[in-house]
């Protein structure tokens, strides 16, 4: 039983990592006892010996229980198509929206979400075909009102939120911002004035530039309050 | 570049080729990852006067609806030779000879991706031949392979190529544009260094049994080292070790 690897290394698809009783994760493939890297990033050997690779660069999956921002594209009869910026379409059925009947020969179902609203919405089901099925049935989920819309690498989010959540709440301190990011690579933004959200963007696309990088906080930190006491005084 | 004649000899009295090379060696490469800035992967490469891009796209919704596959995901490609690649202007769009390519680089990649974890996805491979100087299936593959590993999606092995062939009589790796006219043979191999598995290998012209078997050889040789250059690339471009 052997890692023939570094923790944190860098590896390519084909790399042999292991060999023995280990637990082959995301980003790895299994043949034999042998676990062999499927995906470019950097290793990591997490506790029960599970290996996986962080990866580099990547689509979105959508998870059961993933918290994503989605937006409508399309109602088709009582199912609201959502784009969630995977490889697939996301259906949100009226019955994971609507608390009471509504009669449809009375009520346009795109009053409740129309095309092109943003949505904040949790996936409650994939099947193998990869149909997935949204709800928007729960606190904290619903409709995105203003506010402001960044696109990230989805393998860069965990960067963003940071070890239990400092990242995000050192941006959202010190710029006073309202920010929703989501594992689809979506993150919302509202603030008081757009001084304050333009910060934020710039702070969350220089923590996704410098993902891969130590330190990180501290310069994001050091970053913020310069750019603020000049913009702010 | 003027048409010129056929030269009296490929090979040189002490053993080396037009361009001084040995009969063993590569043409120089230089690879680069990651510089379309909005193709999912993308990666270029330069062997010898070949200059090609290549980029991925995916994996991604695939249209048109009826190509999807409900247990894996499609993989396209699409090889494609620019008008001012070759000394006398080509005919834009596809011809007999690109689609033949398109088809059998996409088969020399299908072995290595894990299109299942994609169920009714697709993943675009486009590669763009800008200059050409023979082997530029092998050299497009080879960008290829980085590109998908730039895109992150998942694979068994990189895959490399390189041709090999015979002129003078003599078994040679990576054949010249010149060499490939007026030579005897030129036998593309694409292969998974890691795991050993020939993806892709082609022949026009006529290997005796031993030279195939010499020839063969050769190509694993220089498809390994191809697969070091590719291992360099990407990891310059993420400041590895």
């Amino acid at each position: 039983m052997a890692v023939f690897v570094e923790n944190r290394s860098l590896v390519i698809p084909g790399d042999l990592i292991a060999e023995g009783n280990f637990k082959a994760s995301d980003g790895t493939f299994q043949e034999q006892d042998r676990i062999y890297a499927s995906v470019l990033g950097l290793v990591d050997v997490g506790p029960n010996k599970t290996i996986r690779v962080i990866p580099f660069a990547g689509k979105y999956m959508p998870k059961i229980n993933d918290v994503v921002i989605g937006k409508v594209v399309d109602l088709r009869f009582i199912t609201w198509i959502i784009d969630i910026n995977a490889p697939y379409l996301a259906d949100l059925h009226a019955n994971e929206v609507l608390d009471r009947k509504v009669d449809l020969t009375e009520i346009d179902l795109l009053r409740f979400y129309d095309v092109g609203d943003l949505l904040i919405s949790k996936v409650i089901d994939i099947d193998e075909e990869k149909n997935i099925r949204l709800t928007t049935k729960a606190p904290g989920l619903g409709k995105l009102h203003g506010g402001r819309l960044v696109k990230i690498s989805p393998v860069k989010v965990p960067r963003i939120i940071g070890r239990s959540g400092s990242m995000i709440k050192l941006i959202k301190d010190e710029t006073k911002c309202e920010i929703l990011a989501s594992s689809n690579g979506r993150v919302w933004i509202k603030g008081k004035d757009s001084n304050l959200e333009n910060l934020a963007i710039q702070a969350i696309l220089k923590i996704e530039q410098e993902a891969h990088t130590t330190g990180l906080t501290d310069r994001i930190k050091e970053m913020l309050q310069k750019e603020r006491g000049e913009k702010i005084g | 570049m003027a048409k010129v004649g056929a030269p009296e000899k490929l090979i040189t009295k002490d053993g080396l080729r037009l361009d001084g090379r040995r009969l063993d060696e590569p043409r120089p490469v230089k690879l680069e990852v990651g510089i379309l800035k909005r193709a999912d992967g993308s990666a270029y490469i330069e062997q010898g006067r070949n200059k090609i891009l290549a980029a991925v796209y995916g994996p991604r919704e695939l249209h048109p609806r009826h190509l999807q596959k409900p247990d894996t995901a499609l993989v396209r490609c699409r090889y494609n030779m620019s008008p001012f690649s070759v000394p006398e202007r080509r005919r834009p769009g596809p011809d007999r000879r690109t689609i033949e390519i398109s088809k059998v680089a996409r088969e020399a990649f299908e072995q290595a991706i894990f299109a299942e974890h994609y169920p009714r996805a697709g993943i675009d491979i486009f590669i763009e031949v800008l200059e050409a100087d023979a082997g530029t299936r092998c050299a497009g593959i080879t960008a290829a392979s980085l590109a998908l590993a730039d895109a992150g999606i998942p694979m068994k092995d990189l895959v490399s190529a390189i041709a090999v062939g015979k002129i003078d009589g003599q078994v040679v790796l990576d054949l010249t544009g010149i060499e490939d006219n007026y030579g005897q043979t030129d036998m593309p191999v694409a292969m998974m260094p890691r795991r050993n598995e020939i993806t892709l290998l082609q022949m026009d012209g006529h290997f005796t049994s031993e030279e195939f078997e010499q020839a063969l050889e050769l190509a694993i040789k220089g498809c390994k080292i191809l697969y070091e250059k590719q291992r360099e690339a990407l990891k310059t471009k993420y400041g590895g070790p």
